[in-house]
């Protein structure tokens, strides 16, 4: 591998990380936890009103909450993990594991998504029939 | 004039926002007594004229080119409706032609729509006014034939499925750095105006919107050197946009089963990526 390859994918990777792979639904979060933290800022009664200390750390945990709010989708799939079927996640481990080179491995990731690509064509139509059939 | 005129809007829009981010900046950050001394206004002084002479540089370079295509618009307004997208074919058409002296056909194509101002092509050989219509109707010609919707579809299906996986990403990234520049906006707002004292809710948007500048320059470079999608976890990020547009991939949409997986290697090391202007435009 070369070494823009290699650093290129870990910086990415730490990206994907920090983003919690959903870019947009993170940075609504961190919206959300600011008006969260403004909204305690400007009226102290809510603290009051939830029986907790008013001090920094109340708010940080507030507006922490609020962030995970709005990622639980993001946690329900993380969990639940059922985005693609299993078959290919196996196929691509077993590239991912096996003793190739690395244009090898970049030949037959592509081989996988073609296949993939090709199984979604032959899948439509007869879903499009099964369903006019049904009605 | 009215691509001019919008660029020339969008510009002092930006600028006038950026003077509003440096203001509260500088109103947040800097002790009061340098805010009193000369320097925060010399250094702002000299930030502006920086940036207008950065603006004016691009301005230059494209200036020639947006002049024609206006012109030719303008050309295409009188006899049919052009779009953007017609545009586009325009700019084609102009680099095949390699054709310079824009103004001189402006005049002439001002002189053709309005007999009064008839003089000004006096200075016009009757060479070039014969070039000129030779031009204008070949223009016609080749955006009658071009349906250019065909044109942009074709476009689309030439691209990787990479490619496409990074339209749609850079997309998602726009929206998200607006959202958070929208957040650090609000933030330094409260801390102005003394509702909150604590300066996280206006730094880390704006870390989180640096964070994805530099997500958007990484992917763009991973995709136009070809090394995207060739991992498990970026496989299975294709695998899941793939997923997620079926619809996009089927025979009749915009792809077709014969579309290329990833982009070709780029041998030479000392290659930079020409994404922005060449290869993927949103």
């Amino acid at each position: 591998m070369k070494q823009d390859d290699l650093i290129t994918k870990y910086l990415s990777q730490a990206f994907n990380i920090l983003l919690l792979n959903y870019p947009l639904r993170s940075s609504i979060a961190i919206l959300f936890a600011v008006l969260i933290f403004l909204g305690l800022d400007a009226f102290p009664v809510l603290i009051e009103l939830s029986r907790a200390s008013n001090s920094a750390n109340t708010k940080y945990f507030f507006s922490l909450i609020g962030y995970l709010i709005v990622h639980i989708k993001t946690i329900i799939d993380a969990v639940s993990g059922n985005i693609i079927s299993e078959d290919i996640v196996q196929v691509i481990n077993f590239i991912e594991n096996s003793n190739l080179s690395d244009a090898q491995k970049r030949i037959h990731y592509s081989e996988a998504i073609a296949a993939r690509i090709k199984s979604i064509g032959q899948k439509e139509p007869s879903k499009e029939v099964s369903e006019t059939e049904s009605s | 004039m009215s691509f001019e005129k919008k660029s020339m809007r969008l510009k002092i829009s930006v600028s006038i926002l950026l003077a509003v981010m440096l203001g509260m900046i500088i109103t947040l950050f800097v002790p009061e007594y340098i805010q009193k001394s000369r320097i925060v206004v010399i250094v702002c002084a000299l930030i502006g004229v920086f940036l207008s002479f950065a603006l004016n540089f691009d301005r230059a370079k494209n200036k020639n080119i947006t002049r024609q295509i206006e012109i030719y618009s303008n050309v295409l307004k009188l006899s049919r409706k052009s779009s953007k997208l017609s545009e586009k074919a325009i700019i084609s058409a102009i680099e095949k032609m390699k054709f310079d002296d824009s103004k001189s056909f402006y005049k002439y194509y001002m002189a053709t729509r309005d007999p009064n101002v008839f003089e000004l092509v006096e200075d016009l050989n009757m060479k070039q006014i014969l070039k000129f219509h030779e031009l204008q109707e070949e223009v016609m010609r080749k955006v009658m034939i071009l349906d250019v919707g065909e044109k942009t579809k074709d476009e689309l299906k030439a691209m990787t499925v990479t490619q496409l996986f990074l339209l749609e990403k850079r997309k998602e990234l726009s929206k998200a750095k607006v959202v958070s520049i929208i957040s650090a906006a609000v933030g330094a707002a409260s801390i102005y105006f003394k509702i909150s004292d604590a300066y996280f809710v206006f730094v880390l948007p704006l870390i989180i919107a640096a964070l994805l500048t530099c997500f958007e320059l990484v992917l763009t470079y991973r995709v136009e050197k070809g090394y995207f999608g060739a991992n498990k976890y970026e496989a299975i990020q294709l695998l899941q946009y793939i997923e997620k547009n079926q619809d996009d991939f089927d025979s009749d949409g915009r792809g077709g089963f014969n579309r290329k997986i990833f982009n070709e290697l780029k041998q030479s090391p000392a290659e930079l990526p020409s994404s922005i202007d060449g290869g993927v435009t949103l």
